[in-house]
């Protein structure tokens, strides 16, 4: 397999700060293959996915390199980062309440967006809309297209954000904390959905996640971070059976006992 | 687990507003109401009144000067025998004309100004921010009595006078606005996304970002009815024969203690009308937050 992402050395201060958020990252990305990165809050996995998103605040200090399909996106101007964003790199937001712009239905939204990128006439691009809002699991489709985010639960709008990520079939998604704003009811049925439709399109996923449980099930290999660095990688049977560092163990102790989404659904 | 998820999605509906949130909904929605219906009382006799005696507001010697309010003329008439009510629906006409077109102008260019200032580098957000600093040190009458000085009085130019002071209130507010929508989730997700900038701009940023803006607005008319009346009291403004509220406070000053419905008159006309926009102004306040707005639907 090769390497669609490649980070290398990479640091992030942000302006105003003494010290970096993320110092010296690095790791890499297969195609098809889901990574988690995990730590406590504070660790710099939110900084990492901006920083490969892109979105990092003005003034940010950016070192080291990230490529992806070869590509370096780290400090690149907008004229390279657009064409790649929504169709090749995507991204799943923690929050999904404000993930949506409050001023437009659900519906509108979608279809600009595939309007945009696939260049669908009005009637073809609502149409896939409807199709996509189906298969996120959002019954009565084509009455949800013209809610607003705010008349929908977060669950229901979360699934609304995956559609919209992942209607485009990207590469690579990035998805930080997706179910840490939900329900515990409703985020397994949302990690199951997401699973599903990464497996389908072959997308590859970083998944940023506090909770290793999540991790366990849903990623092949894992990325610790611990105050901005790297303490650790491995694959996941590797990380949880035999872990290399002591942080990573207390990680692990940290956590009630990895769960598996079997035993998560069972409940 | 197979895809539970339809089911689990239909459960997960929308909530309930909260019995507190109606009735705030409740109250501003009443303020905005009664504060309209004083505006729509000054805009019917603006154009209704005129429809009936076109010459009225004008038509000197027309009744017995300084007529008390009556059957004759139903709020009495000046020192030169002209109706009172025909000069307030003509002085109403103008000065809401002037208000509104110096709104508009203001939020217009102020409100691009504060959209680009807030979603352009840091530079140009100081040189946009730091020349309408400039601009909002003098005082409002000052800034608005020079730009009369330079182009004349008219209808027009007092627009223009009033638009020029508002720009740099209307810039700050949309640009504070929109610094908040610019850090919501949702302009950045459209941005990864790989939506433009333009469309980042106006399509995510500026409708989120316009309650403030309306509301601000809305005070502001009220602002620029007092102050095409102060710049009409002092001379400046409308000129006469033309009738004006501020032109009839002003004339009928020296009547104030013998004849008070003089003053009176246009005093009140100016009340109504200036606390129908506040009220409206306030009242938008709560209503058009969009989270706010759904619950009253």
């Amino acid at each position: 397999m090769t390497d669609l992402l490649v980070v290398n050395d990479l640091s992030v201060q942000y302006a105003g700060t003494s010290r970096p958020s993320i110092s010296g990252v690095s790791m890499t990305l297969a195609a098809g293959e889901v990574v988690g990165v995990v730590g406590e809050s504070g660790s710099g996995k939110t900084t990492l996915g901006s920083a490969l998103l892109g979105l990092l605040p003005q003034g940010a200090r950016v070192e080291g390199s990230a490529t992806f399909e070869g590509l370096e996106i780290l400090g690149a101007p907008e004229r390279v980062l657009r064409p790649l964003r929504g169709i090749k790199l995507s991204t799943i937001v923690q929050n999904p309440a404000t993930a949506l712009n409050p001023s437009f239905s659900i519906g509108s939204q979608m279809i600009a967006l595939l309007r945009r990128h696939l260049g669908l006439s009005k009637v073809e691009a609502r149409e896939y809309a409807i199709h996509w809002l189906g298969r996120v699991g959002i019954g009565d489709p084509e009455r949800r297209m013209s809610s607003h985010s705010h008349q929908l639960s977060g669950g229901m709008n979360q699934r609304v954000v995956i559609a919209m990520a992942l209607a485009l079939s990207p590469r690579l998604v990035i998805a930080d904390e997706p179910t840490s704003a939900l329900d515990v009811t409703v985020q397994a049925a949302i990690l199951q959905l997401i699973n599903d439709l990464i497996a389908e399109s072959g997308s590859s996923m970083v998944l940023i996640t506090h909770d290793l449980g999540v991790v366990a099930q849903m990623c092949s290999r894992v990325v610790v971070m611990r105050d901005g660095a790297v303490v650790e990688t491995g694959d996941v049977d590797q990380i949880f059976h035999a872990p290399r560092t002591d942080y990573t163990r207390h990680l692990l102790a940290s956590q009630p006992s990895p769960r598996t989404l079997e035993e998560l659904t069972d409940d | 687990m197979t895809l539970e998820t339809g089911a689990s999605a239909v459960d997960e509906a929308a909530g309930v507003p909260s019995r507190a949130s109606l009735r705030s909904t409740f109250a501003s929605r009443a303020e905005v109401v009664a504060g309209g219906a004083l505006v729509l009382c000054a805009v019917l006799i603006a154009v209704i009144v005129p429809l009936i005696d076109p010459a009225a507001a004008t038509a000197v010697g027309a009744s017995v000067p300084l007529a008390p309010p009556g059957s004759d003329n139903l709020l009495g008439s000046d020192q030169l025998g002209r109706d009172q009510l025909a000069r307030i629906a003509v002085g109403y006409g103008i000065s809401l004309t002037i208000a509104v077109g110096a709104v508009l102008l203001a939020v217009v260019i102020g409100g691009l100004l504060g959209l680009l200032a807030a979603t352009a580098n840091s530079v140009i957000d100081g040189v946009i921010m730091r020349v309408l600093d400039v601009v909002m040190a003098f005082p409002a009458l000052l800034l608005s009595i020079v730009v009369v000085a330079l182009f004349g009085a008219g209808t027009e130019v007092l627009m223009l006078a009033i638009g020029i002071v508002f720009i740099p209130i209307i810039a700050r507010v949309t640009r504070a606005a929109a610094l908040e929508t610019f850090q919501q989730p949702y302009v950045e997700a459209a941005i990864a996304r790989g939506a433009r900038r333009g469309r980042v701009i106006f399509r995510h940023v500026a409708p989120n970002s316009l309650g403030p803006v309306v509301v601000q607005a809305s005070i502001l008319i009220a602002v620029a009815i007092m102050l095409e009346a102060s710049l009409s009291f002092v001379g400046l403004g409308v000129q006469p024969p033309t009738p004006s509220l501020g032109l009839m406070l002003s004339t009928g000053r020296d009547f104030m203690v013998s004849d008070p419905w003089i003053v009176g008159v246009p005093a009140i006309a100016i009340l109504v009308v200036v606390l129908g926009f506040t009220l409206i102004g306030d009242g938008l306040q709560t209503w058009l937050d969009p989270k706010k707005r759904a619950v009253a639907r």
